[in-house]
């Protein structure tokens, strides 16, 4: 038995360095604008040192929504990276949810020592299937390097979730929180993001 | 246009803000004159963000050498009558004990002190879950804890008003989840009070009272808090807007809730069905508790819970309370083994601590999703965090292996210490044995050197933590003898932290220039007559070097220096510069894989297929130290170098 849900929850997952936790408040500070009561949970005390990071985003027109999302909780899961996607969907992805990953792994250092296996890619796709209700998938970093800069795959990965149509705002108000965050490196950010929203617009297509 | 939203003075204004930089407006709108802090996750981004506002607003903030100075400005400024702010992570609270243990007995006269503490449950960024509601016991002073980021803003104004009333420091006990989330934050106005500093004798006028009353000054000073003191933060909680009752009256079942967990209580019950069935006190204000309120609130109750992080702290303290109000009230929360007795909490957890006291059913998990997670969870390996690529502490640990190996056969004791490189204790480097608090690298190796055993001893420091607590135990090493063998690793910054300034980096917590105080000048005068720098990225040269120190018969000092890697990209970020990734070339690759299994930089990966190594060009940053570390010079610059 579960009561009435009463907020928008989204994740992105990735790993430390990926900029995850700035298109988290990207996001939040759209819904901001858009009329929302928004929390972002982050735990970043070593994001930058290679660790998987997780940003929890609610929001909600009534109370301030707590920083966690419950397991099974969340509306749409996004990823940078296919085995820290599939470490989130499992747990908190709603079955039936909306869901996007890159499918270009970041190998974690103990598979380079050899001291684990890192999953085939298709192995993790075939799991998050099961789960969502599509899955779109792409290498971030391909188009990132097409818009100019690797550093802009967390904007190819905003512009992906803005195709879906699944998040309360619009999709200029998350290019002029773009913009103004970072006024210098606009051209590429949105590039990246115009590029990301047109291969999850093919891919929602070609059902 | 201000450096920080913060800066900004509209009231109304609606902000994305993070608890850090919520509790710092709080501290912009209350007119604090003066704060402090030491770098500490999960507190660190209150001073970082006061930094950016203060020369513009005309308030000072400062990046103190270590938590119990940062305190100490804080009172200080206080003593004179100016509002004042001090922030740590709970750890810090400990160095704070000595100063904040006297304060609390002389008081603060005209003048204001809050004190923020960044608690961490679940030891995301901390070796352990210290509470400090239970420093705020000991110090009998009022904690305060707020449960998301707005009231973080408003109740950081709220502790300024008590400090005043009482004459006492008041603790702001944050948890990581208000202190790293972030949220929609309404500012108020900006206040402005006016700096005028007094001279004061707050001790000697204490003490004088003390002996015209014809008593012993310490116990009278003790008696005064319990006789004075204590029943004003009883009325304070009992009217403090913060500790809200949410009940009908006709409920039988209870829940008491601080901080973050109020907000876990709330989804739980609306997740079980349970809205408006169980009555709910949020509480903002923990020590002390309000006693009126909880009376009113177990009065027509047959059974409570308390939710809280992380000692049953408010359990205990109820416990002593009901004995008198409702010795029949059936109380479940940590030590009913309803709710977990350590870790971080969330909504799922106490959604099961209700669902086994009223019966409801809850599962995390669908029979299909549990199945799942069984098939899938096993693929999944864990992703331990490592030193960046092209960190220089890599590079330093690699060095002084090979030192160790050559001096010793690869014997010895190393102990690290708290901040990055930390991490030089996993694979492949496993580069110490342990690590124990902050300066305890060279105070414990100080201790193993006198047990007379016969390895050589190296203690890693980071440059910060020299400042924090290193020096003291250094000079211990020289005066009494120890030999040990200390390596600075001097990346600059408070890296760990967010990249913080420090005494050495050269500028404030403002960005304005300052003294730059030297390491080897210290460690000089420290009475250590072997000092020397060089820099890791010269892997040969710093081999040599910590072989020479290690050699030497008494303390010795390596200051290995190079920019922090992050902060170094970050830096070129800001000039435009894009870094340049080595390359492996494929034909001359053995795939003998002793880049990954000695050194183990992020940026070398193992391809599995070619039995080769390739770099992962959006890691590499070009430092180069792989190429020399390949025994057939397969890595090289882009430029062939």
């Amino acid at each position: 038995m579960r009561g009435k849900k009463k907020t928008l929850d989204l994740m992105i997952a990735g790993v430390g360095g990926q900029g995850n936790v700035s298109a988290s408040r990207i996001v939040g500070t759209a819904l901001i604008e858009a009329g929302y009561k928004v929390s972002i949970g982050e735990t970043f005390g070593m994001s930058q040192r290679g660790g998987a990071v997780v940003s929890h985003i609610r929001a909600s027109k009534e109370l301030p929504p707590p920083p966690l999302i419950p397991p099974m909780g969340a509306d749409i899961v996004v990823g940078l990276e296919p085995m820290e996607t599939l470490r989130t969907v499992l747990h908190y992805l709603t079955p039936g949810g909306t869901m996007i990953t890159s499918v270009r792994p970041i190998t974690p250092p103990e598979v380079n020592l050899g001291q684990a296996k890192y999953p085939k890619v298709e192995e993790l796709l075939e799991a998050m299937r099961k789960l969502a209700s599509k899955v779109i998938s792409f290498d971030v970093y391909e188009l990132a390097a097409r818009a100019g800069s690797l550093q802009s795959a967390n904007m190819v990965i905003l512009g992906a979730l803005s195709a879906t149509g699944k998040i309360p705002c619009d999709e200029e108000l998350l290019k002029k929180t773009i913009a103004e965050r970072w006024p210098r490196a606009k051209e590429v950010n949105l590039k990246a993001f115009e590029l990301g929203r047109d291969e999850a617009l093919k891919q929602l297509k070609g059902e | 246009m201000p450096r920080h939203v913060i800066g900004i003075d509209e009231p109304g204004r609606k902000a994305l803000l993070l608890g850090n930089e919520a509790v710092a407006r709080g501290v912009v709108e209350s007119g604090c004159h003066v704060a402090a802090s030491y770098p500490g996750t999960p507190a660190s981004e209150i001073l970082t963000t006061l930094g950016l506002v203060a020369d513009e607003l005309g308030f000072y903030a400062e990046w103190s050498t270590n938590e119990m100075t940062a305190v100490e400005v804080a009172i200080g400024a206080a003593l004179c009558g100016l509002r004042s702010f001090a922030s740590c992570k709970h750890l810090g609270v400990n160095w704070m004990m000595d100063p904040l243990m006297h304060i609390t007995y002389f008081g603060l006269g005209k003048g204001a002190m809050v004190l923020a503490s960044g608690d961490d449950p679940q030891g995301w960024s901390s070796a352990n879950e210290q509470d400090t509601r239970l420093h705020g016991y000991t110090l009998e002073l009022p904690v305060l804890e707020p449960s998301n980021p707005q009231e973080a803003k408003d109740m950081t104004i709220e502790a300024f008003k008590i400090s005043e009333e009482l004459h006492a420091p008041v603790i702001l006990r944050l948890v990581t989840r208000v202190c790293h989330t972030s949220a929609d934050v309404t500012f108020g106005p900006i206040r402005k009070i006016e700096r005028r500093p007094v001279v004061f004798s707050s001790f000697m006028d204490a003490y004088f009272k003390a002996m015209m009353a014809k008593k012993a000054p310490i116990p009278f000073l003790h008696e005064r808090i319990h006789r004075d003191r204590m029943p004003k933060m009883r009325e304070i909680s009992n009217n403090f807007p913060y500790n809200r009752l949410e009940m009908d009256g006709d409920e039988k079942l209870g829940v008491i809730s601080t901080s973050v967990c109020n907000l876990y209580v709330d989804e739980a019950l609306s997740v079980l069905g349970l809205e408006g069935k169980v009555a709910h006190l949020k509480m903002g204000m923990s020590n002390p508790l309000p006693d009126r309120i909880i009376a009113e609130f177990v009065d027509s109750l047959d059974e409570v819970l308390v939710v809280e992080e992380t000692e049953p702290f408010v359990e205990h303290n109820l416990k002593a309370l009901l004995k008198d109000l409702s010795p029949g009230l059936k109380l479940y929360g940590k030590e009913s083994g309803h709710i977990p007795l350590s870790g971080e909490l969330n909504t799922s957890i106490v959604a099961e601590a209700l669902a086994k006291i009223t019966g409801k059913p809850y599962s995390r998990y669908t029979q299909e999703v549990s199945s799942l997670i069984a098939e899938y969870e096993p693929k999944i390996t864990a992703r331990l965090v490592t030193l960046c690529a092209g960190c220089p502490h890599r590079a330093t640990f690699y060095a002084a292996k090979r030192a160790l190996a050559r001096l010793s056969g690869g014997k010895f004791i190393g102990v690290g210490d708290i901040g990055c490189y930390g991490l030089g204790a996993s694979p492949p480097l496993m580069a110490f044995h342990h690590i124990l608090c902050m300066g305890g690298s060279i105070g414990l190796s100080n201790g193993i050197a006198h047990t007379g055993i016969d390895v050589p001893i190296i203690a890693y420091i980071g440059d910060s933590t020299f400042f924090h607590a290193g020096i003291p135990s250094l000079i211990d090493a020289a005066y009494n003898g120890a030999k040990i063998t200390v390596i600075v690793m001097d990346n600059g910054v408070t890296a760990m932290t967010g990249f913080q300034p420090h005494p050495a980096t050269g500028f404030t917590a403002t960005g304005r220039p300052a003294k730059k105080i030297s390491i080897e000048e210290i460690c000089r005068a420290c009475g250590v007559e072997f000092v020397e720098v060089v820099d890791p990225y010269d892997l040969k040269g710093t081999e040599e070097t910590i072989l020479k120190a290690l050699e030497f018969p008494g303390a010795s000092v390596v200051i290995a220096r190079r920019l922090c890697a992050t902060e170094q990209v970050r830096r070129w970020r800001r000039e435009g510069i894009t870094p340049k990734p080595f390359i492996v070339d494929p034909e001359k690759c053995t795939g003998c894989k002793l880049c990954i299994t000695t050194f183990g930089c992020p940026a070398l990966v193992w391809d599995e297929e070619e039995r080769k190594t390739r770099i992962d060009v959006t890691l590499c940053i070009g430092c180069g130290v792989c190429a020399q570390i390949c025994p057939s010079n397969a890595i090289h610059s882009p430029g062939g170098d």
